[in-house]
């Protein structure tokens, strides 16, 4: 059985590399009229995270001619950093007294795939996963896997994270954006497992292996290594690509063929759901077959994201 | 392709590993009392169920550094029981997989951390931050243990690391991964613990889930871990086979952020989904290992769920809850290993402090620890915030 991706939602701070949200040290999305998507009494109630994964949300549903998904599967690396940071100063400055729940409730990180759900009055799979960088690829595997097994024809699937001032203030001292900006962005996508005249590209496999050296991951992701590509996405920016992306690069002889997206989406743990959209975009030129994501943390953590043209 | 369960690991309120917890439910032992080892301004007023030990303790015990999260030194623990029958370097030769579910990660660095950082942005100790996000745990722990191959985490509220064994499952049927490290880790915060407080879900005393009388959850910290793999590879691993998984199923309650519909139409879904996914009537399953949070909420739409689906002739059930307390994100994988040695030992866990059975649903669980009963399939329920309903169903192999 074949997975496609169907449609696609995107809350990023710049589509290519004109429009941009872009001040010296962030890049912000670039929010789109929400009284578009929801009525003044909703959007109220609604979180700024909850809000950007909704609209992406929708979005990727009305692309893809989808009413309601059968699976809702959501990838964050920090989850709802703005409830965290609110009910936490609240909780330290008052002493554990005198607290108001609405920040904890929204706190949780599965927030986003749950009012999703809410919103949508569906009760089918629902998911989140939170693992760092490969927060987005995990939950892409999850509704691959869950398509191929036809329990589901199709699934929602989305890469999240929000810019904060605390998050910024904390991620800077952290040495986070050391060779990107800071960024932040929702990317949410539908996927299939029937072709119709909704189709991007292809999916054809989603791989994550962690705590190997890249000499390991040469032999054990060869799969890849061996594929015909015309285009490879990596993480590194431009002016300094890393030991594992160079390792990656030479071994599929991509010299030519690679994409850099950090300096559009900035910084942040599922940036690469942004890369994700750009690798489904490719599609377009109707000359391009294969396109390959390779993305890595730590220096031991791979993810392979393999596409073909529909 | 039968999925089996052939390792287990916990840490908990009543015991540092299995033989332990089972030595508590044995002796009629919870592990609930005030507030202990947490720095709290509740501490000795609220009841919690805390893992008896300090962070140094526990570091003593796992061999590892003092300053790591606690969640870290909790999952360490649990994961390394787990895998503890494996032959040395099975990552070798196997494909594998380690699948942890988790609400809040290294809160417990966090909040300390905020204390300085909330007086001047600069202050603090950063490195204590590291810990925060939900995924740290699970990489520091399977760098720890040498393990290579895919990890990943969890974070679905209450049903996290039940979730993580659905995704287990799944991954072997795919042939995708050969065995599987499921399961969860949660440690107590001020955050946690304050955040049920403001919603009032909180039982300052003992909890009395499914009780009419019942007022509120006790929560709970620790992690555990169940192995999954084909019985083809256990039987080439010459391992064990404590049980089999043959029923799992994810719904979503689509009702409130927080609080579960009337009628538990989440958890109907959920257990129905896994009776299906299992081939089996209601009338197969002897035990319901319940999710029974003991608030007001969560127990009447469980039950009413169950009375439902099984149309009033309820089998065997309790919550486990009582003598663990609610470790949220490791709730579901505790009472998955829990419902693993109660088809394994043919015993069933009772349910602390019952007395009342709730108004119209005549649920009676059961109250004494009982051994020579042969179980044949168990049900484990996981509810959480946001709707997220998890069943799973392990049987006798």
């Amino acid at each position: 059985m074949k997975i496609f991706i169907k449609g696609k939602g995107i809350i990023a701070p710049g589509i290519g590399d004109e429009i941009a949200n872009i001040s010296d040290e962030k890049r912000e999305c670039i929010e789109p009229d929400y009284t578009q998507f929801f009525d003044s009494r909703m959007l109220r109630r609604m979180s700024r995270i909850v809000k950007l994964g909704s609209t992406a949300a929708i979005m990727a549903l009305r692309d893809a001619n989808v009413e309601s998904p059968d699976a809702v599967i959501v990838g964050t690396g920090f989850g709802c950093l703005e409830d965290t940071s609110l009910f936490l100063r609240k909780m330290v400055t008052n002493k554990e007294e005198m607290l108001n729940p609405t920040p904890f409730i929204f706190s949780t990180h599965n927030t986003v795939a749950s009012q999703i759900a809410i919103l949508l009055k569906t009760h089918g799979y629902n998911s989140t996963y939170s693992h760092r960088n490969f927060s987005f690829e995990s939950a892409l595997s999850d509704a691959y896997f869950l398509l191929k097994e036809n329990e589901v024809k199709n699934a929602l699937v989305g890469g999240i994270d929000e810019l904060t001032e605390d998050s910024f203030t904390l991620l800077k001292r952290l040495g986070f954006y050391k060779k990107n900006k800071a960024g932040e962005g929702s990317s949410f996508f539908v996927l299939g497992n029937d072709k119709d005249e909704n189709c991007y590209a292809e999916l054809k496999s989603v791989q994550m292996l962690s705590n190997y050296n890249i000499d390991e991951i040469k032999t054990k992701a060869s799969s890849f290594l061996n594929e015909e590509i015309d285009a490879l996405i990596i993480g590194s920016n431009k002016e300094e690509i890393s030991e594992n992306d160079k390792a990656i690069i030479d071994a599929l002889h991509a010299e030519d063929k690679i994409i850099f997206y950090k300096h559009l989406s900035g910084e942040y743990p599922t940036s690469n759901a942004y890369a994700f959209s750009l690798a489904i975009d490719l599609f377009k030129n109707k000359d391009v077959k294969n396109t390959l994501i390779y993305n890595n943390y730590s220096g031991t953590h791979h993810s392979f994201i393999l596409l073909s043209a529909c | 392709m039968e999925i089996v369960v052939t390792g287990l690991g916990i840490i908990s309120a009543i015991g540092k590993n299995v033989a332990e917890c089972l030595g508590s439910f044995e002796k009629h032992k919870s592990g609930v009392a005030p507030v202990q080892y947490l720095s709290t301004r509740y501490a000795g007023e609220l009841s919690v169920a805390e893992v008896k030990a300090t962070n140094r303790e526990l570091a003593n015990i796992s061999e590892l550094p003092d300053n790591l999260s606690r969640s870290i030194l909790l999952s360490y623990l649990a994961a390394k029981e787990a895998i503890a029958s494996l032959p040395e370097n099975f990552g070798d030769t196997y494909r594998v997989g380690f699948f942890s579910g988790t609400t809040v990660g290294g809160m417990d660095k966090t909040e300390n951390f905020f204390e300085e950082y909330t007086t001047d942005e600069n202050a603090g100790n950063i490195e204590d931050v590291k810990y925060h996000d939900c995924g740290k745990t699970a990489d520091h722990v399977t760098k720890q243990l040498g393990l290579k191959g895919t990890v990943t985490t969890i974070s679905t509220a209450c049903s996290s690391s039940a979730n993580t064994i659905l995704l287990g499952a799944r991954m072997i049927t795919h042939d995708q991964l050969d065995i599987v490290i499921a399961g969860g880790v949660d440690s107590l915060t001020r955050f946690t613990l304050n955040g049920f407080k403001t919603l009032q879900i909180l039982d300052p005393e003992q909890c009395r889930p499914l009780d009419e009388t019942r007022v509120g959850l006790n929560i709970g910290e620790g992690a555990a871990y169940i192995v999954l793999m084909s019985e083809k590879i256990a039987n080439e691993l010459q391992q064990e086979i404590l049980c089999k998984l043959t029923g799992y199923h994810n719904a979503n309650d689509s009702h409130h952020q927080t609080a579960m519909s009337d009628d538990g139409n989440g958890a109907f879904l959920a257990m129905q989904g896994a009776l299906n996914k299992s081939n089996l009537k209601p009338s197969d399953i002897s035990y319901i290992n319940m999710h029974g949070t003991g608030t007001r909420n969560n127990d009447k739409a469980e039950g009413l769920a169950i009375k439902k689906l099984f149309d009033g002739k309820y089998p065997k059930l309790s919550s486990t809850k009582s003598f663990t307390g609610h470790a949220l994100g490791a709730s579901g994988s505790i009472e998955a290993v829990l419902s693993v040695l109660a088809i394994k030992h043919e015993m069933i866990f009772p349910n602390f402090s019952f007395s009342n059975p709730m108004e119209g649903l005549n649920i009676i669980p059961e109250t004494k620890f009982q051994k020579g009963i042969k179980l044949q399939h168990v049900i484990s329920n996981s509810f959480g915030f946001g709707g997220n309903c998890s069943s799973l169903i392990f049987s006798k192999y």
